[in-house]
């Protein structure tokens, strides 16, 4: 939950990508039926206060644990992974994906 | 590893809280925002430089205190005060040490340290003097 009070606004692109990609690993982790504690508890981390962190949109699932996470949310990892690429690298995740060679 | 469940400690950032969390973030130029867990507790958001404006550092307000991790959820510190949490940003600064951003950081903090230093042994030392002498001097009064 954001409760929003900014001090100066950001780009609403970069943010905006971010938020959805937090609401879309919130649903995830809710269909899987998982607390924030327990997504915390299956990723070995000793605070879930980082899953908040992402699910509100400021952080971002660092490419080294995606699989981890992938895996706590029962998501194939490659799928898991191109979801989150195209929120997080849009132009990237187009041209390895949208772009017609 | 265990996640810690501390009993939920709820509810917005009261102001003497948020003062010294948004000097932070405005004395390294950087904006800000507040959210909550999924239980309630009250998180604070320092975003770094635009155009990403990523979280390079969050404040949780947990039951027994403040946790303190970057953008990557690497944990930086655990703090019972804010003014603990003073020393984990430094800390963090001088590890992650990414950009101008930290340098502020740590410009911040060594500053307030500093003055928390020098000032503190001049009050102790006066609140001993005022008890040692305080007797003698009302009984020459």
């Amino acid at each position: 939950m954001v409760r929003s009070r900014k001090a100066e606004k950001p780009a609403p692109k970069h943010a905006n990508l971010r938020k959805r990609a937090g609401a879309w690993l919130q649903e995830k982790r809710k269909a899987a039926g998982l607390s924030q504690i327990e997504l915390a508890q299956r990723l070995g981390l000793k605070y879930y206060t980082f899953i908040s962190q992402v699910e509100n949109g400021f952080g971002r699932v660092p490419s080294d644990s995606m699989e981890a996470w992938a895996r706590a949310l029962g998501i194939a990892p490659s799928v898991f992974a191109r979801e989150l690429l195209a929120y997080y690298e849009p132009e990237l995740h187009k041209l390895l994906f949208e772009v017609k060679a | 590893m265990s996640v810690i469940d501390f009993p939920r400690r709820g509810g917005d950032w009261r102001a003497d809280e948020l003062r010294p969390l948004v000097s932070l973030a405005q004395a390294a130029r950087l904006s800000w925002d507040t959210g909550t867990t999924e239980r309630g507790e009250a998180q604070f958001y320092v975003l770094g430089p635009a155009p990403e404006h990523d979280c390079v550092l969050c404040v949780s307000r947990l039951a027994q205190g403040y946790v303190v991790e970057d953008g990557a959820g690497r944990l930086i510190g655990e703090a019972p005060s804010l003014d603990r949490f003073a020393v984990a940003a430094a800390g963090a600064a001088i590890r992650g040490s990414r950009s101008f951003v930290t340098r502020v950081l740590v410009a911040w903090v060594t500053i307030r340290l500093t003055i928390e230093e020098k000032l503190e042994p001049i009050f102790e030392e006066s609140e001993e003097l005022l008890t040692r002498f305080a007797p003698q001097v009302a009984a020459i009064i």
